[in-house]
């Protein structure tokens, strides 16, 4: 298709040359609302970041100090930054792992049982997937509650003691994860089914005329050719799964008990706009920037491999 | 083989009682006087249901406000969204614009600069124009999506050529081809993809609670928040009911367009 001639064409213009050149205009306009808006909103901030990580500013002082490099030291100095680092590492694997694995077993199960059965089961799986998840946040606040939450009243009634989830520094980081967990498993689930049912038929026929077992079959035929899928599953969850834990921090622990359950997302936040020190939070936002595409430079790495030499 | 297909029954069933349970125990909250949520005993479901919480609620926060705050940003940004997408996309895909990769490289890689990097400049830019506390505010920085150029661009690429020069061919003019030929043979994916973007827009938490604070301009899942207090004073009951109705709609509707929203997950592929 003659797409130039495409752009050009009401125009009828008389040489070739300036066809092009219309063209190319024409083109340009299509282009422009996603050039401009982008260039505002993320280009720009990604260069103003950069440049306010060198000052020192709280937001509502005329005056604005240049620091050098002075918010980077202090950072790496500090010990919010570091054990937020680690939080978010310790969360992302076990969100990465939980979020993979469940959805994968309940996808396997789901196949099992009748089309009616499975389409039930997968409405109501899917179902915390599309709410809020800041209501829900608040929903799983009340069930967390150490004294009235339904958690420790049903512990209770059993006997055992109710901990208090959310501000103890052992398992606020991992309430947080299971509430990610709650909210986010669903998608993943509708994309296995979505692979389980592409895998044809034959496949499964034939390894049954083999004389495979029902064992064999989900090892040697199912999630072979899942592969595909659960490498997606894998690294989508791995590179994005950090970003939704900023509100059940907010809401639930406010990255405490100190900071045990803080993370990168959520320390800028906190910096910037609870300690009111734009440069320093900038300084934190360029460096986990830094650390984000370094990790999604690592996903290409793996995806191309495995384009490549996987099969 | 019975005996495993019941085994996978029960797995399910304990998925889904895990799943409903949180949403059941809000609504069953939501139904209790006071003193019953207060009482520190294990009970699902209220002795005397109650709507006083519901009453309370409405008073003390603007719901129906609220409403109407998240559905307006919802759906101007669902439109501008898909509309900025689709004629990039477009230019990219279809009418191959000298210089569309490295542009479409650019709005690619927009997709991998995490939201906390751009918040700081995009909030002092809002707070500088006067624009805080308007809907221009909560909209305008997110009328443009990486997200949606690549994959409305993956969607017309598939498009058969004779389709568009068809088009040329009756002597239309680009718009032309875009508005009768290419949307319209697009359709579903572009609604697939709307339906994507209005449910993420309408859920959407931290941007709105940077720029809108004022009591009549937040969206609902910012509104909500007013119930919390950190001091250990949380209005329960209220904020109970007040969850409840924000997701009941929401749920209903879920409900109601099932397959097709869940269709919408699987072919727009990836999220946000």
């Amino acid at each position: 298709m003659d797409a130039t001639a495409l752009a050009a064409a009401p125009a009828r213009p008389r040489t070739r040359v300036s066809r092009r050149w219309r063209a190319a205009v024409v083109g340009h306009l299509y282009l422009a609302p996603a050039i401009v808006l982008t260039g505002l909103f993320v280009y720009w901030p990604l260069v103003a970041s950069t440049t306010l990580s060198f000052y020192d500013w709280n937001l509502v002082s005329p005056t604005w100090a240049a620091v050098g490099w002075q918010n980077y030291r202090e950072l790496i100095a500090s010990r919010a930054f570091w054990t937020s680092l680690v939080n978010t590492g310790k969360a992302a694997a076990a969100l990465t792992v939980l979020t993979v694995a469940v959805p994968l077993l309940l996808a396997l199960a789901v196949q099992r049982v009748g089309p009616r059965w499975r389409d039930l089961y997968r409405v109501v799986l899917f179902s915390p997937t599309v709410i809020s998840m800041a209501i829900a946040c608040a929903v799983w606040l009340w069930i967390f509650h150490p004294l009235y939450g339904v958690l420790n009243t049903a512990l209770r009634v059993v006997g055992l003691p109710g901990p208090a989830w959310l501000s103890s520094s052992d398992s606020a980081i991992w309430a947080i994860v299971l509430v990610t967990v709650w909210k986010t498993f669903g998608f993943n689930f509708v994309l296995y089914i979505a692979g389980l049912l592409a895998i044809p038929r034959e496949m499964y026929e034939a390894a049954r005329v083999d004389g495979a077992s029902e064992r064999q079959l989900v090892w040697h035929v199912t999630l072979p050719l899942l592969a595909p899928t659960t490498l997606f599953v894998f690294l989508s969850t791995f590179i994005l799964g950090p970003q939704n834990l900023f509100i059940p921090t907010q809401i639930l622990t406010q990255g405490g008990p100190n900071e045990a359950s803080n993370n990168v997302g959520y320390l800028v936040y906190q910096l910037g706009f609870e300690y009111f020190r734009i440069g320093y939070a900038s300084a934190a936002a360029t460096l986990i920037f830094l650390v984000f595409l370094l990790l999604t430079a690592l996903q290409f790495y793996l995806a191309e491999r495995r384009i490549h030499y996987g099969r | 083989m019975a005996a495993s297909a019941r085994g996978v029954h029960v797995l399910l069933a304990a998925a889904c009682l895990l799943v409903v349970f949180p949403m059941f125990w809000m609504f069953s909250t939501a139904l209790k006087a006071p003193p019953e949520i207060f009482a520190g005993t294990f009970r699902l479901w209220p002795s005397a249901p109650t709507l006083q919480n519901f009453t309370t609620a409405l008073t003390q926060v603007p719901m129906l406000r609220l409403f109407w705050n998240s559905l307006v940003v919802a759906v101007v940004v669902t439109a501008a969204q898909v509309f900025t997408s689709a004629l990039a996309a477009y230019a990219c895909a279809i009418l191959r614009v000298p210089g569309q990769r490295v542009w479409f490289a650019l709005f690619v890689a927009t997709m991998m600069v995490p939201f906390q990097v751009t918040m700081i400049p995009n909030y002092l830019l809002m707070a500088r124009l006067e624009l805080l506390n308007t809907y221009t505010a909560l909209i305008a920085p997110q009328v443009v999506t990486g997200y949606g150029i690549f994959m409305l661009r993956q969607t017309f690429k598939n498009l058969p050529g004779s389709l568009v020069e068809a088009g040329i061919l009756d002597g239309a003019t680009s718009w032309q081809v875009l508005w009768r030929i290419v949307v319209p043979t697009t359709r579903t994916a572009l609604a697939a993809l709307s339906v994507l973007f209005f449910i993420s827009t309408w859920n959407q938490y931290l941007w709105p609670l940077l720029v809108a604070n004022d009591k009549y301009m937040r969206t609902l899942p910012v509104g909500m928040q007013e119930f919390v207090s950190l001091e250990g004073g949380t209005n329960w009951g209220p904020l109970m009911a007040a969850a409840t109705m924000a997701i009941v709609p929401a749920l209903l509707a879920y409900v109601v367009a099932q397959r097709y929203v869940l269709e919408s997950f699987v072919t727009a592929g990836l999220k946000e």
